[in-house]
């Protein structure tokens, strides 16, 4: 039985289920996308859906550093469960921006992900999600990345620091 | 009265009510129109991205969307923004709207991010249906827009896939 609280929300629906958060914060170099194969750049954070009708809600920001592939269209955030029997590429809210600076391509780009994945998405599945920032190309390119590094350092430029990328996942009743 | 729970907070403040969420996947690749002058009568609302029913009068909306274009055009321009319909009247923001085009070329990715937290103020204390739109207006020409395409694909670069844009509202009732 749900609670009734006096501003007229109840504790059935609406609710925030769970939360989990995670960050990477080591300078890799990005590979380019095989034939008809994803590259799951990042293994976010394995997430331990409570509830078949929940939806799934996830942000990252993820920092990268000299542009490659432009404009491209080809990154995704991918959830996974059952060891990768089910799958679900979800395309939308996933791009980056290469901030060009003049003819340079020393430039940071900045890929930022804001989706969402239904229960019908997840084919009502609870335990655990695998979610993954990863980028593909059509069949037949090859070779395709957003960037060539991951994680920027003093490296990338003198001047600064070890940067990290971020993710959170919400687990929402809605 | 509040349920007090044993970490210290309660059912009453610090909560999130509800949640709503869409994509733009009814509308697929499109060419978008500039303004048509000056002023709010020309302004075009670009995506009427969902309806929330607001629970409760005394709540603050979150409104977060990641919408993605294909090759500018209006830049630096200044003139995205969000606006929230109740009933009786609407609210438009210019903040917390912003895009970037990247490389300074015609053919290039268009990424605006929109992050703007309504008040019960803004909304009139309003609670039930609230419609959230991004639009863009300007402010002394016409033809204004932030790119050419809205929800690109293949189309406009042939490795790529269809892309689609998002929005999520959080109703949440502050500390």
């Amino acid at each position: 039985m749900a609670i009734y609280y006096g501003d007229g929300s109840n504790s059935n629906s609406g609710r925030v289920l769970g939360q989990k958060t995670s960050s990477y914060s080591t300078r890799t170099t990005m590979n380019g996308n095989p034939n008809n194969q994803d590259v799951d750049m990042w293994n976010m954070l394995t997430y331990n859906k409570l509830s078949s009708t929940s939806t799934i809600i996830v942000s990252a920001h993820i920092t990268m550093h000299h542009d490659y592939s432009y404009p491209y269209y080809g990154t995704f955030c991918k959830a996974t469960w059952n060891s990768g029997a089910g799958v679900y590429r979800n395309r939308s809210g996933s791009d980056y921006s290469i901030g060009h600076y003049s003819n340079s391509a020393d430039n940071q780009v900045i890929w930022k992900i804001l989706t969402f994945f239904t229960a019908a998405n997840l084919s009502n599945q609870t335990g655990n999600i695998n979610f993954y920032a990863s980028y593909t190309a059509t069949s037949g390119q090859t070779g395709n990345k957003p960037a060539l590094y991951w994680n920027p350092n003093a490296t990338d430029d003198g001047r600064g620091f070890q940067k990290g990328s971020t993710c959170n996942v919400f687990e929402v009743e809605p | 009265m509040a349920i007090y729970y044993g970490d210290g907070s309660n059912s009453n403040s610090g909560r999130v009510i509800k949640i709503s969420y869409a994509d733009s996947s009814a509308y697929g690749r499109t060419s978008i129109s500039g303004t048509g002058g000056s002023g709010e009568s020309n302004q075009i609302i670009l995506w009427t991205a969902l309806t929330h029913n607001k629970v409760s009068s005394t709540s603050h909306l979150r409104c977060q969307m990641h919408l993605t274009g294909h090759s500018k055009h209006s830049y630096p321009y200044y003139g995205t923004g969000v606006r929230a319909d109740y009933s009786g009247g609407h609210y438009t923001t210019f903040h917390g709207s912003n895009y970037s085009i990247g490389s300074y070329i015609s053919a290039g990715q268009v990424l605006w991010l929109i992050d703007y937290t309504f008040t019960p103020t803004n909304l009139a204390n309003n609670t039930g249906n609230i419609t959230f739109k991004a639009l863009y207006r300007s402010n002394s020409s016409s033809n204004d827009k932030p790119f050419n395409i809205w929800n690109p694909s293949s189309a406009d670069d042939s490795r790529g896939f269809q892309k689609q844009s998002t929005c999520i509202i959080t109703e949440f009732v502050p500390n």
